[in-house]
């Protein structure tokens, strides 16, 4: 098996917490650099629907990935991308350095309906997102 | 890894449910099949009929020996009745081969008389007259019995 | 042992006794005792041990691991067969929501005279209302309590004076009734297991482990609690199977509704059995709703790496809590469209026993894994009885289709 793909199903489907330690998704896809020699380097890793819907493919996946796209505001095709400097730590879960409210383009999902929806219910709360 | 592995065994999950479904619907709502298909219908219907018949019956039995609540027992009767009528309507929707069409009639007349009896029931059960019960259930036990002879009859 | 410790103890083992008891035991139970009398007991000694097996191990697995064991298979077994079990699962548990619902429906209906129907929209506002402000712990300790009531199964056995020779022989006598075949018994047995061996107990164990925070040193309270609060569990069980098949069976009666597994209640013990047995059946379904919207809605957000459970405020959770509000109001709204809630109840219990070894199958491999449990890994025992349970559960599972449409759901 080459370095990559080993690289990639180890860390493929691991948790992903924010720098307040909650969760905020999986690793649904990842970039990497492999050089000749040394280690593969995470580069960035993908994540949220539209990277897992593009990862299943076929009309499953397509469906998963157009959730994600109504949601976003950004008019970009891309899924979302985590960039490396902002990851803490890939073992035995994924840690960011930032908290969710300060990663605008994550979790669209959790956002909308965090404010959307379930801050105006009574017991909500505030998100702070 | 093949990444087309998840989408191809969940759709293949999805429809063979779907199938699954649709297949034990169409299975469970077909019409008996022949002379024999048709006996077993009868008696498998008389069956349920007399069970509505027998269970109304121990409701009422508790109420007279006061162990049960008025609330559970109008529960009881209406849901006797209404199983033995859609046991009954869904029988009778069947066109009887022709050499059975006595045996058809003879479970319409027993059908109708249990479910008559028990309509009797719910509505004083509905009405409140709790004391009427016990003279209105008296038919049930020899209703339930012709049933069961009916039943016997059909399988032989 | 303080008395805080012994009172948290019993607690938990007398959760587990009602816990085992939902909407498919229920209608499972009474329609085997009324048919076949006690000749499926012997079902229950399979299930009994094999639930005991795999909920101490899920619960094992998420005090060594702080996670839940399908979190964990996902990432052993790969996206695919996770995906497979996360959908087989939702679809039966969905169902199960939506029964479980009708069934605290049921018990009002039963109590007040007024039609089930009616009780739905009251029935899920009681559950959103207990999921919504209700601490975790607080909700499983009450309905649990609550949930013996339905030992009140097992005094009227003992109150309607069986012949307890002819009980006996019942349950030693392994094959059918004169009058029923060879399929409709083996379509009971599947049912049964389905019943019994529920797999949101396995979720039950797992996240309780997680949010009481428990530790290695935990893992006496949690084998307490299974091992004597299921085989407790199992014998109210067959205690809704006897007293069915002593009051329903000479007189040909088949049970088609939660009043009619009531019925030998009062006709045991009167109007008090009757009232304690309505009250058993609230809180056992009550109990069963919370559980299987929560597994469900945690199955999800675990797949999906969402926050989840009781996180403060709840708009940090937002995607888990949307979710299982949408599961509820789906539930009631297909319970609105007037489908039968037994009839689902038995599909859901026979596709839940045809999934039973995919969803066994990876706790056991993730409890053996020792890089992750270390020393708290399956020990000889825990995998003879656990590899035992799987090979029962894949019979049991190819043969639960075939035979839901061979005998119509039992009712041939």
């Amino acid at each position: 098996m080459s370095r990559e793909v080993s690289a990639r199903i180890a860390l493929l489907d691991n948790q992903i917490v924010d720098g307040d330690e909650i969760p905020i998704g999986r690793v649904d896809d990842l970039e990497l650099d492999v050089p000749e020699r040394g280690a593969p380097r995470v580069v960035s890793i993908l994540t949220g629907s539209q990277a897992l819907g593009e990862r299943i493919g076929g009309a499953v996946g397509r469906a998963i990935a157009t959730v994600s796209t109504r949601l976003r505001d950004s008019s970009s095709a891309r899924p979302t991308q985590i960039e490396a400097n902002l990851i803490e730590d890939l073992e035995p879960l994924v840690k960011l350095r930032a908290p969710l409210r300060e990663l605008p383009d994550v979790a669209a999902l959790e956002r909308w309906l965090a404010i959307h929806i379930v801050e105006r219910l009574p017991g909500g709360g505030d998100a702070d997102l | 890894m093949d990444e087309r592995s998840p989408k191809g065994s969940l759709l293949a999950g999805v429809l063979s449910c779907i199938v699954i479904a649709a297949g034990a619907l169409w299975y469970l709502a077909a019409p008996p099949k022949g002379e024999d298909g048709y006996r077993e219908r009868a008696a498998s219907s008389a069956e349920t009929v007399r069970s509505q018949v027998q269970v109304a019956r121990i409701w009422v039995e508790t109420l007279e020996d006061a162990e049960s609540t008025h609330a559970a027992v109008a529960v009881g009767l209406r849901q006797a009745e209404a199983d033995a009528l859609s046991a009954a309507n869904q029988f009778e929707s069947y066109e009887p081969p022709s050499g059975l069409v006595e045996l058809r009639d003879r479970y319409s007349a027993l059908a109708t008389e249990a479910t008559d009896a028990l309509a009797a029931l719910r509505v004083a059960a509905q009405d409140e007259e709790w004391e009427r019960l016990g003279e209105l259930s008296r038919p049930l036990a020899p209703i339930a019995a012709e049933l069961e002879g009916l039943e016997e009859d059909a399988e032989t | 042992m303080s008395s805080s410790r012994i009172f948290a103890f019993t607690l938990g083992t007398l959760s587990a006794i009602g816990g085992f008891i939902d909407i498919g035991d229920l209608v499972a139970d009474a329609q085997v005792g009324a048919r076949f009398g006690l000749r499926l007991a012997w079902i229950t000694l399979f299930t009994v041990a094999g639930i005991m097996c795999f909920a101490e191990m899920s619960g094992r697995i998420a005090v060594k691991t702080r996670r839940p064991a399908l979190a964990l298979a996902r990432a052993r077994l790969g996206p695919a067969f996770a995906l497979f079990g996360l959908i087989g699962s939702l679809l039966v548990t969905g169902l199960l929501v939506m029964a479980e619902l009708a069934g605290i429906a049921f018990a009002l209906e039963l109590a007040t005279g007024l039609h089930y129907l009616l009780w739905i929209p009251v029935a899920a506002a009681l559950v959103l209302i207990v999921f919504w402000t209700l601490p975790f712990e607080l909700m499983e300790r009450v309905y649990g309590i609550l949930g013996l009531t339905m030992l009140v199964f097992v005094v009227a056995v003992w109150h309607l004076g069986p012949d307890w020779s002819d009980l006996a022989s019942s349950a030693a006598t392994l094959k059918p009734t004169a009058e029923e075949s060879w399929a409709t018994y083996l379509f009971y047995a599947v049912a049964l297991v389905g019943a019994q061996m529920t797999p949101y107990e396995m979720f039950f164990f797992s996240s309780g482990a997680i949010e009481h925070r428990w530790k290695p040193k935990d893992l006496i309270e949690l084998r307490t609690n299974v091992f004597i609060g299921f085989p407790l569990g199992g014998i109210l069980a067959v205690a809704i199977q006897a007293v069915a098949y002593l009051v329903f069976f000479d007189a040909g009666v088949t049970v088609e509704h939660v009043s009619q597994t009531a019925l030998p209640v009062a006709v045991a013990l009167g109007k008090i059995g009757l009232v304690i047995a309505i009250i058993g059946i609230f809180a056992v379904t009550f109990g069963a709703a919370l559980e299987t919207l929560f597994a469900s809605s945690y199955d999800i957000a675990q797949y999906f790496g969402w926050s989840y459970g009781k996180v403060q405020p709840k708009a940090r959770a937002a995607r888990f809590t949307t979710t299982t509000l949408v599961l509820l109001l789906g539930a009631a709204a297909f319970a609105l469209t007037t489908i039968n809630p037994i009839t689902v109840t038995i599909v859901a219990v026979t596709c839940s026993a045809a999934l039973l070894p995919f969803l066994f199958l990876p706790v056991l491999l993730v409890g053996n894994d020792r890089e992750l449990m270390g020393d708290l890994a399956n020990g000889r025992l825990s995998n003879a009885v656990a590899v035992f349970t799987i090979a029962f559960s894949v019979i049991v599972a190819a043969l639960a289709i075939p035979l839901l449409i061979l005998t119509k759901g039992g009712t041939v």
